[in-house]
């Protein structure tokens, strides 16, 4: 039931085609676009790479512009004089120098740093501190904020922990300075007392967080993507999003990224609207690690055009699919269903119909149509041969039938011509059934026609029966009636004459009294009928049945023949199975007749018997009436 | 085969109408999307304040990231309600598909509240409140809460001791000064810390400063002035300082300013609770944006709030919270 036969063929294509340009479609859409965003990826990781690699170069110069700094007050001799100094004696006058060249050295510092503020706006404070609370902040008037201890701060502790290198810290709000509150990076330094080779202070310089901020707020990574930064512990440097993470509404990569190394090629997190490429890039100088987050939905931007470009492609491949299968399918069964058509036509008969009249279709379909149609008309012509033998047949054995009738009847006619002949007064009968004779003769030859008029038939009984009454003198006596339009009605030739013979051979002949024959014409509704009659000696049931019983038809004209070789010797002693032979020999005239007119006109018409022995025979020809019936050929 | 026949060309039939809705479905759902949002904030001040200023960096990103367009709008101070009357006027005229509002007035704006609701422009509350329930989404630091937060550290650092209890307000209409004093109050109530009266400085420091002393001086006993915020708390502080109590008064408060977090690193104020301005603006335009592309968004979204004392100032995340970045 659900085999792919029981389905059309038109069917199956379409089905065929569709699945597999659906697939295609889809396979291609999948291939294409995972294409895109492979590109789109490396493309994107190159630029991202490039601009977070230059955000930390940029990075790694401020703080080697501030190392530079820590290096240079490191080794400032005006800064050791002003700390670390002490007067060589305590001699008032040595002192009062000492003192001098002390606040010179200290102007000197306040200079340097005032410069290096003035010229570096990124330089938020510079300042020194030593451990018995003396201070150099900024060149100005800052003032160490004085509810902070400067202990507690984490720059100041890893320079406790290692005075000799330079710290870098996170970002912080630099509160050591009287109300400033600023954020800022602070690169921190121990201070070496030279003389005791110990660290005595702090050197600190900071960074304005903002540079920072304003650096990693302008670099571009589309409208959603950003950076981060994070310390070499993984502390954040800076994040748009800190407060979020902190409140605990947007979460980041940390350990993630700090797991990895340096030259990470970076990767891709998260999933639909939310997967973002992570580029990462640490720098060796400060440790910091630069994290570049580029949002896939913004790098597809173009690609979801391209997409709906796919989109369109394969809605209108399907359709074109679905045309194309179509026509195909079209193509295919069209042909095949007009072959189908016209081979039901043959089925049923109708050769002519069967013709497949358009040659569409490829060459295998085209070619069969082609094989069929000479198939058809090779049939054609095989069955209109059939007919026209069948219909010489039909001739040559009316042409025998004919023949059949005029030889024994001629010789008998002949002989009683020359009986009467004899008769010396029998003169003017000899000559009118000779004249008679010849008229029959004239009747019978030179014309062809298979339906003649009623009337014609008539003509050539009435002579027939003259020439048979003359024979018989008075034993034998006819009346034909017709019905005026009857005698134009047609019959089937030489239908009636049998019948005439047959009332003469096998009635009137073996009757003691005179015989009548009487002709009658009729319509009766749609049908002409005639009624030939005799009051001879009728037939009994069997002889009836056997008169008109059918017979194998292929020995039924040469036994014809045979058997009529010697009919028709009613003036010859007969013994009694001659009379036997003669009433079969009969019979087959009859049954001629019968088998033509119901050849001729269908089952429902032809011959009806009535016969009681000693009384007669009375018997019915029944053909449709000419307008009604029309004529079956 | 005619019956199997129609029925497979039914079921294709079918398959086709299913692929075009889908393909419909996708590409509707990819221009909600899409679709540019035009949202407007119609904020309190254009006044350098950091909390309105940190509010509008978390909107600004919260726009960024839903990748819609924002304008901000707000009127010179936050004492003029008819300007941002006439601002909230024009941004329903100008039909954008979501307006964020942090209203001056919780009586005045409401008729056109009502409007822009009826308008079918999705209104979003930040900061503060309205008479009515009439927004889409508010978002705002739970207030009430934040009061109650404060009363406890009260109570904590009373530790049994009778405290005599001020609160400077801000103003009498405002939504926000109403929930932190209700708040301070229902913890208080009953305890060994009791609350002798309320003065409102209009949020300015000269008044809150005039009320505080005032206060004082009605009610000399008192030893702990709570102020609703910034500039109350400020006002309160160079009061008590200007009146010699330092000693005597402790002061605790909401908001931050640079003043502030000086007057909490000299243990002049106590404590403070801070709101999360950032969160706030970020959840507030999160929020107008989802209902813009009609999502669901809870009626009522808590920004949050953080107790601050000296000792907890220089977290990492309170340094965040307390010093803006300039």
């Amino acid at each position: 039931m659900f085999s792919i036969h029981s389905y059309k063929l038109r069917t199956v294509f379409m089905w065929a085609f569709t699945v597999i340009i659906l697939g295609s479609a889809l396979l291609f859409f999948v291939l294409a676009m995972g294409f895109t965003e492979k590109s789109v990826v490396t493309n994107s990781r190159e630029y991202t790479d490039q601009l977070i690699r230059k955000v930390n170069d940029d990075i790694d110069s401020y703080i080697r512009y501030m190392n530079d700094i820590s290096a240079m007050v490191y080794a400032s001799p005006d800064i050791q004089d002003y700390f670390f100094g002490k007067p060589d004696s305590d001699d008032p006058v040595i002192r009062a120098a000492y003192e001098k060249d002390r606040s010179v050295a200290r102007e000197r510092v306040k200079e340097q740093f005032r410069t290096i503020l003035h010229t570096r706006k990124d330089i938020r404070n510079i300042a020194v501190i030593s451990e018995n609370g003396e201070h150099i902040i900024n060149g100005d008037n800052s003032q160490l904020n004085p509810y902070v201890s400067i202990d507690g701060q984490d720059w100041y502790q890893s320079v406790k922990a290692d005075g000799r290198a330079s710290h870098i810290s996170t970002s912080h709000v630099q509160n050591v300075i009287y109300f400033q509150y600023d954020w800022v990076i602070t690169l921190s330094r121990g201070l070496l007392n030279k003389d005791t080779g110990n660290t005595e202070g702090v050197f600190f310089i900071d960074l304005t967080y903002s540079t920072i901020d304003s650096l990693c707020r302008s670099v571009g990574m589309g409208k959603r993507g950003y950076i981060y930064v994070l310390d070499d512990k993984g502390n954040v440097i800076y994040h748009p999003k800190q407060q979020l993470l902190y409140s605990g509404l947007k979460d980041e990569l940390i350990s993630q990224i700090m797991d990895r190394s340096g030259d990470d090629a970076g990767f891709l997190w998260g999933k639909g609207n939310d997967r973002r490429l992570y580029t990462l890039s640490r720098s060796k100088e400060t440790g910091w690690t630069v994290v570049g987050v580029s949002y896939m939905s913004e790098m597809m931007k173009e690609g979801k055009k391209l997409q709906r470009v796919y989109l369109m492609l394969a809605a209108s491949f399907l359709v074109l699919g679905f045309w194309v299968a179509r026509r195909m399918s079209k193509m295919i069964t069209d042909p095949i269903v007009a072959l189908d058509a016209a081979m039901k036509e043959a089925e049923s008969g109708h050769f002519e119909n069967a013709i497949v009249t358009a040659p569409v279709g490829q060459m295998e379909v085209r070619r069969l149509a082609e094989s069929f149609n000479t198939m058809i008309s090779r049939i054609q012509t095989l069955m209109e041969a059939n007919m026209r033998e069948q219909r010489d047949k039909r001739k040559a054995e009316m042409r025998a039938l004919q023949a059949q009738i005029n030889p024994h009847f001629l010789y008998n006619t002949l002989d009683s011509i020359i009986w009467m002949a004899e008769g010396k007064e029998n003169g003017p009968q000899v000559v009118e059934m000779t004249s008679a004779l010849s008229k029959l003769l004239r009747q019978s030859i030179g014309n062809d026609d298979e339906i003649v008029p009623i009337a014609r038939e008539l003509d050539y009984i009435r002579t027939y029966l003259t020439i048979q009454a003359m024979r018989y003198r008075d034993r034998l006596s006819f009346r034909i009636r017709i019905e005026e339009d009857v005698e134009d009605e047609r019959i089937v030739k030489l239908t009636l004459q049998p019948l005439v013979e047959n009332a003469i051979y096998h009635g009137i002949k073996y009757s003691e009294r005179p015989g009548t024959i009487e002709i009658e014409g009729y319509y009766e509704g749609s049908d002409v009928v005639i009624r030939i009659e005799d009051n001879g000696a009728g037939m009994t049931p069997e002889t009836l049945s056997e008169i008109l019983a059918e017979e194998p038809e292929g020995d039924d004209a040469s036994s014809t023949k045979q058997m009529d070789q010697s009919a028709d010797g009613m003036d010859a002693p007969m013994p009694d199975t001659g009379r036997r032979k003669k009433s079969k020999s009969s019979g087959i005239g009859v049954r001629n007749v019968q088998r033509r007119l119901r050849l001729y006109y269908g089952d429902g018409y032809g011959l009806t018997y009535e016969s009681r022995p000693g009384e007669g025979t009375v018997v019915y020809v029944r053909i449709p009436a000419e307008d009604t019936a029309g004529g079956t050929r | 085969m005619r019956k199997g026949h129609v029925k497979s060309k039914a079921a294709l039939i079918a398959i086709l109408l299913m692929l075009i809705a889908a393909a419909g479905g996708a590409l509707y759902r990819q221009y909600r999307r899409e679709k540019p949002v035009h949202v407007v904030f119609i904020s309190k001040t254009k006044d350098a304040i950091d909390f309105w200023d940190t509010l509008q960096e978390g909107a600004t990103l919260a726009a960024r990231d839903s990748e819609v367009s924002l304008s901000v709008v707000a009127p010179d101070q936050e004492i003029n309600y008819e300007e941002q009357q006439r601002l909230f006027a024009a941004a329903i005229e100008e039909r954008p598909d979501a307006i964020a509002l942090a209203p001056t007035d919780a009586g005045l704006l409401l008729p056109l509240a009502q409007k822009a609701v009826e308008n079918h422009i999705p209104l979003v509350l930040i900061d503060s409140m309205m008479e009515e329930d009439v927004q889409d989404c508010a978002v705002s630091t739970d207030n009430y809460a934040a009061g109650q937060a404060l009363g406890k550290f009260i109570l904590d650092m009373s530790e049994k001791k009778q405290q005599t209890v001020g609160i400077v307000s801000h103003l009498g209409v405002s939504s926000t000064a109403k929930e932190r004093e209700r708040g301070i109050r229902s913890v208080l109530m009953g305890t060994n810390c009791a609350v002798v009266s309320t003065v409102y400085g209009q949020s300015d420091y000269e008044k809150a400063y005039e009320e505080t002393k005032k206060m004082l001086m009605t009610y000399p006993d008192i030893t702990l002035i709570a102020g609703t915020n910034e500039y109350a708390t400020v006002g309160a502080a160079r009061a008590v300082r200007d009146m010699g109590q330092t000693d005597k008064v402790h002061i605790v408060g909401f908001d931050n300013s640079k003043e502030e977090m000086l007057l909490l690193d000299s243990g002049m104020v106590q404590a403070i609770v801070v709101q999360k301005a950032f969160d706030m603006g970020y959840l507030g335009i999160e929020a107008a944006v989802r209902l813009a592309r009609g999502q669901q968004v809870e009626s009522r979204i808590d920004s949050g709030f953080a107790l601050v004392t000296k000792e907890t100032m220089y977290t990492p995340e309170n340094q965040k919270l307390l010093f803006p970045i300039k």
